[in-house]
């Protein structure tokens, strides 16, 4: 793991980093999660970010296109702080372009409209809290499977080389319903289980048995009741190199049903 | 095309026949404004279905990626499209009854589609739609998985 900022001029590659976001409040800070999230973001200083957030789940791949991309708020039950939360980084038009090249000749709107979601800016207040680095934003393409997700990823990595830090924000368990009936509760049983196989696949690298979570069984239905949250963690997966280990840098469950696994490939 | 994808075109276009006459209902109907002449198609109609409240969240959810599905397929007819029918299935299961996870059935979109006409057409009581979207789906037999 890198011991300190790493330098560009030395070092061109930066990590490909998975973040379990978890509820908008996370953006206030003052947990272990944000602690580790803010500890890695420390550790490096990419000229731009490419965000792949679950909460831009589009029919289409779509990119943000705007030189100052608006804040959006795209939750109803939260209120505080976090529903008038700023994130004022800037975009990055030139990047825009350029992940539309690289991912030729699958079509890529250029999106002037969408903002950074509260995926996108609850993490990033915390790892880069000045916003003072470019953030492009990358949809999901709902209308489109795990595989395609995993394979659209892996030809975004020339810009890892490229000063480009490429982040995945979802959760790999995520069931809204039971985290709502059992706040607060310890883990269960098949959520330990999904968590416990998981992290054993992504050791061992079985990218395959994790693109077919559908065939894992109940505790994987449990976990991902709809893709949206775990296909940014595939996303990473796709961006692994064989050099690279999966560094899962904080992992646990606060309220039961939402898994806060977060993994660094470096 | 399959006889799975020709139940789901079906089941479409029942579906906006229902959005066309749950509209009709609903809107004001000044003599300047012809609503069938408006350029809504399926999803616009779904659109404002929804806004005036005539389907929750979860039907309205499960609707609009049944959608999604039909354009999918049309463009490429050999597309991956399980995971689209299983997320349709889990909104439409939890707009019922949030214990969907118990549920241990296959998800069927045909059966989804002619619930979703149903709820429109005759607004069952609440307690009685889980049974319903149960018989849906048992009648759809073959049909609930792809074929």
């Amino acid at each position: 793991m890198p011991s300190g900022p790493v330098n560009l001029e030395r070092s061109t590659r930066l990590p490909a980093v998975f973040f379990g976001h978890g509820s908008p409040q996370n953006a206030l800070g003052g947990n272990r999660y944000t602690d580790a999230w803010r500890d890695f973001g420390a550790q490096y200083r990419p000229r731009a970010i490419l965000m792949i957030s679950a909460h831009w789940y589009a029919a289409g791949t779509r990119v943000t296109a705007s030189a100052r991309p608006r804040t959006n708020h795209d939750f109803v039950s939260f209120k505080g702080p976090v529903s008038s939360f700023e994130y004022p980084a800037p975009g990055d038009v030139a990047l825009a372009r350029r992940v539309r090249e690289l991912l030729a000749p699958i079509p890529v709107a250029l999106d002037e409209r969408w903002g950074y979601d509260h995926g996108a800016w609850n993490v990033l207040a915390n790892a880069y809290p000045d916003a003072d680095v470019p953030v492009v934003e990358l949809s999901l393409d709902r209308t489109r499977p795990p595989q395609f997700h995993y394979d659209l990823a892996a030809r975004l990595a020339p810009l890892r080389d490229e000063g480009v830090l490429i982040v995945g924000s979802g959760n790999v368990i995520h069931n809204i319903e039971i985290m709502r009936t059992d706040w607060g509760a310890e883990p269960a049983g098949w959520e330990q289980r999904f968590n416990d196989d998981l992290r054993a696949r992504l050791e061992c690298g079985d990218h395959a048995g994790l693109i077919a979570y559908e065939r894992l069984g109940r505790d994987a239905q449990l976990a991902i009741p709809t893709p949206d949250h775990y296909l940014p963690f595939l996303s990473v997966l796709g961006l692994q190199r064989s050099d690279e280990r999966p560094d899962v840098f904080v992992d646990g469950d606060r309220t039961g049903g939402l898994g806060m696994l977060s993994v660094a490939m470096r | 095309m399959t006889a799975w994808r020709a139940a789901v075109e079906r089941g479409l276009e029942e579906l906006e026949r229902c959005f066309d006459d749950a509209l009709d209902a609903a809107l004001p109907n000044p003599v300047a404004l012809i609503f069938s002449d408006l350029p809504l198609a399926y999803q616009g109609k779904r659109d404002l279905v929804f806004a005036m409240d005539l389907l929750n969240e979860g039907e309205n959810e499960c609707a609009l990626i049944a959608g999604l599905v039909r354009d999918r397929l049309r463009d490429e007819p050999g597309s991956d499209v399980a995971h689209m029918t299983r997320e349709a299935w889990y909104y439409l299961r939890t707009s019922i009854d949030p214990t969907w996870q118990f549920d241990a059935g296959e998800p069927s979109l045909p059966a989804a589609l002619a619930y979703l006409a149903i709820v429109l057409r005759e607004r069952p009581p609440a307690g009685e739609r889980a049974a319903l979207l149960g018989r849906l789906r048992s009648d759809a037999g073959t049909l609930t998985t792809r074929l």
